[in-house]
């Protein structure tokens, strides 16, 4: 990890004094003198530095404090509620993250208007990201299509508690999803007590994460720890490999690697299944005779000949239609090799924040006769 | 100047990543993508015509496709239906295949079709109305194994679900418990609807239990896979009460449109397996006769198999048994695979008629309503020697009986 840092300070380094050379050929062709040009360099150079390593481990992009706090009350035009007002903020998690993905530093996770998710939202026309969109989810009877998050609509009409919830699945700081107890009718939220990023100890979203959009890492996320800015998206004590555009139109070599771990029984609080568990604990068995489908499962444990092996083809390429979970996160995974890397997680099927399909599937699976379980059902 | 430098260096690796992923997208376009195609899809479960559609799973706010996954695999804990994914056998009365294989009127399955026995389906005897579903077929034994009174037979005989799951526990790779009986015989995902093979690729419901770990692929649809091929010495019986031919009630009748049945059945039913198998109602069935083993038939040397009785008795068969050679009879020719009214699930229907009553081992009557449909025995014949079962079995020495 330090190493990779390292490397990419180098690279940062480099890159300024590219930059540096462009901006010596203008000089010069101003014909400024040296001394200014050599005082310019430096201030960039350094400049340079800093900026890159703030970058490093920031998780928004360069942007003005203003974009994000407001410095007085009086200021307050935004009419922000008391919760949302911590640490000053001037907006909501919704909020800030409204818009239509065109692959820029901001990832939206809900769009006023219809995104663009073809079949399975990884096509080359799609907008959507990893977790989805929470468009349809909002749209009348699309309670099925998503989380409900409290900031954008009522709680599900069916589902008043989430489904498999037992209360005493911690998260790996010891916070629990509703601190133990679900009240009916409770609407998730994005973070926070209710919430799937952040600590589950804090009411408000906002200090839930405090910190990691200043200081949360990004690419391999091997040892998260137990603060939000730690964790793979915030997740706290998630790991993960994040893919630095959150999967806007990936393909089997870009993408997020999620971790997964085999036949731990929901043991290890490091892995995306266990991140779902947190709510849906009793979906979360991986030991035989399986009573729903098993997650955190690797489909090396299959006969060499089974059908499972021919996940990815010949090739064995990882589908990112259906994406496999790995032991190890340290990089992204272009193909897998049934070796503690094709781990079956809960997001192997559904996508956490929304789809247009029943489920939150990330393909029509009612639509059709099963089509993505095909996948790894390889004979089906 | 800042921006300057942020802006040239995002230029150039934007310039990179358009590249980079004209290249990836084309790549992407060759190994990705959801699989639709597959048996499963040509299956009787998954086609898009008459494949599984149960009504809870297909009234909204449900609207899970016909023949989606979902109508049998729960994506809930508790399952959409209540039932989970081990609950494949509770008892002969109830297992997870009866939620559609059932009376038309109580089946999940939309639209559920009438599913008869062997003998009307292949024997093309209209008159065979009971048992009219899978799950009835089942039902000529109870829980324990015993006979119960079903379609009016209180001697009747069905294949003991305990017993198969039993038996294939271990087997093939079909795991150590909770064993879905049915997979016995069926690959629920690729089994077809239609079980009359014709041409080089028909269908069929049927699988060798011990080509699980193989592939399992369908049995009895490929060419090679047929009773002509097992023998050429097969000659199908009459369909119901015409000239015609088991089992599409045709003018084939060498076996080239039937599924190898004597390889399908011996399968499981070979000696090799004799010590594993136990049946309570055969044996209370044959006055223990034989114990409770099933002693399984070696259709090499069996004069109903391979081996010629050398009795010259052409002159003593029915048609169309008449030429003076060794007939190989397939097992669906006398037995139903699920249950029938009779003992030892002979069919009620053999060689194009529905006379025969095999209900009590004992009488001779009972026996020669069976024997009488493919053989000429007189009145005389051993008349007072009781059942023929006293002097004939599936192989000469008596060794192996039935």
């Amino acid at each position: 990890m330090w190493l990779m840092r390292e490397m990419d300070v180098l690279r940062c380094l480099h890159v300024n004094i590219r930059c540096g050379k462009y901006i010596m050929n203008d000089l010069n062709r101003g014909n400024v003198n040296i001394a200014y040009f050599l005082i310019a360099f430096l201030f960039f150079f350094i400049i340079g530095i800093g900026l890159n390593t703030r970058q490093l481990g920031a998780s928004v992009p360069q942007m003005p404090c203003s974009a994000c706090h407001v410095m007085h009350k009086a200021e307050d035009d935004y009419r922000l509620t008391l919760s949302d007002r911590k640490a000053l903020l001037n907006n909501t998690c919704i909020g800030c993250h409204t818009g239509t993905n065109n692959g820029g530093d901001t990832p939206y996770v809900f769009s006023s208007i219809e995104p663009i998710y073809n079949l399975t939202g990884t096509e080359a026309n799609t907008n959507t990201l990893a977790g989805g969109n929470f468009y349809w989810v909002k749209q009348s009877g699309g309670d099925s299509m998503g989380h409900n998050v409290a900031d954008l609509q009522n709680p599900d009409e069916n589902l008043l508690t989430p489904p498999g919830f037992d209360g005493g699945r911690p998260a790996a700081d010891g916070t629990i999803p509703g601190n133990g107890t679900w009240p009916v009718g409770q609407s998730v939220s994005c973070a926070g007590t209710y919430g799937c990023h952040g600590k589950h100890d804090s009411t408000f979203e906002t200090t839930a994460i405090k910190g990691s959009h200043h200081q949360g890492g990004n690419g391999a996320i091997i040892a998260p720890g137990t603060e939000p800015a730690g964790g793979y998206r915030m997740l706290v004590g998630i790991a993960g490999y994040e893919d630095p555009d959150w999967e806007f139109r990936p393909t089997s070599s870009k993408h997020n690697q999620y971790k997964g771990a085999d036949g731990t029984g929901g043991s290890d609080d490091s892995t995306i299944s266990y991140l779902c568990a947190e709510c849906h604990w009793d979906y979360h068995i991986d030991i035989a005779p399986w009573i729903h489908h098993p997650s955190d499962y690797d489909m090396g444990n299959t006969a060499i000949d089974s059908e499972y092996r021919e996940y990815g083809g010949v090739s064995n390429a990882y589908e990112i239609v259906t994406p496999v979970g790995s032991n190890v996160v340290s990089a992204v995974k272009s193909n897998v090799t049934f070796n503690d890397d094709t781990i079956v997680t809960c997001i192997s099927c559904h996508r956490a924040h929304g789809t247009p399909y029943a489920k939150s599937f990330r393909w029509d699976y009612m639509g059709g006769i099963g089509d993505g379980c095909t996948n790894c059902h390889t004979s089906k | 100047m800042i921006n300057f430098c942020d802006n040239l260096t995002l230029s150039m690796q934007k310039t990179m990543i358009f590249k980079s992923a004209i290249l990836l997208l084309l790549f992407l376009c060759c190994i990705s993508g959801i699989s639709f195609a597959g048996p499963y899809s040509i299956s009787a479960h998954g086609n898009s015509a008459y494949g599984v559609v149960v009504d809870l799973l297909n009234t909204p706010p449900n609207k899970y496709s016909r023949g989606n996954c979902g109508h049998c695999h729960s994506n809930k804990h508790s399952g959409d239906m209540n039932y989970k994914f081990n609950d494949f056998i509770n008892s002969q009365a109830d297992i997870f295949c009866y939620r559609c294989h059932q009376s038309p009127v109580n089946s999940s399955q939309v639209s559920m079709h009438y599913q008869y026995s062997y003998s009307r389906m292949a024997g093309g005897d209209t008159k065979i109305n009971c048992p009219d579903n899978i799950k009835d077929a089942f039902q000529f034994i109870d829980v324990a194994g015993n006979s119960q009174i079903n379609c009016g037979s209180v001697n009747g005989s069905s294949h003991f679900l305990k017993n198969i799951s039993t038996f294939i526990q271990n087997k093939w790779d079909f795991g150590s418990k909770n064993i879905n009986p049915c997979l016995g015989c069926h690959n629920v995902h690729k089994a077809q609807r239609a079980s009359y093979p014709i041409g080089d690729k028909g269908t069929s419901p049927l699988s060798l239990p011990s080509s699980h770990n193989q592939g399992w692929d369908l049995w009895g649809d490929d060419i090679t896979e047929r009773m002509n091929i097992y023998t050429t010495n097969y000659q199908a019986p009459y369909a119901s009460n015409s000239k015609t031919f088991e089992p599409n009630a045709d003018g084939t009748f060498n076996g080239s449109n039937m599924p190898d049945y004597i390889t399908f059945c011996l399968d499981c039913h070979k000696k090799n397996y004799d010590t594993q198998m136990v049946s309570a109602q055969r044996n209370n069935f044959t006055n223990n006769f034989a114990g409770n083993f099933i002693r399984n038939p070696d259709w090499d040397i069996s004069p109903h198999g391979k081996t010629d009785g050398v009795m010259n008795d052409n002159i003593k068969r029915k048609a169309p048994y008449t030429t003076d050679k060794n007939y190989v009879l397939s097992c669906m020719d006398c037995h139903e695979a699920h249950g029938s009214p009779n003992g030892l699930l002979i069919r009620k229907t053999v060689n194009g008629e529905s006379t025969v009553d095999f209900t009590d081992w004992t009488s001779r009557e009972s026996w020669l309503s069976l024997c009488r449909r493919c053989h000429v025995i007189d009145n005389e014949h051993n008349k007072n020697g009781g059942q023929c079962s006293s002097c004939h079995s599936h192989e000469i020495n008596s060794e192996r009986t039935f």
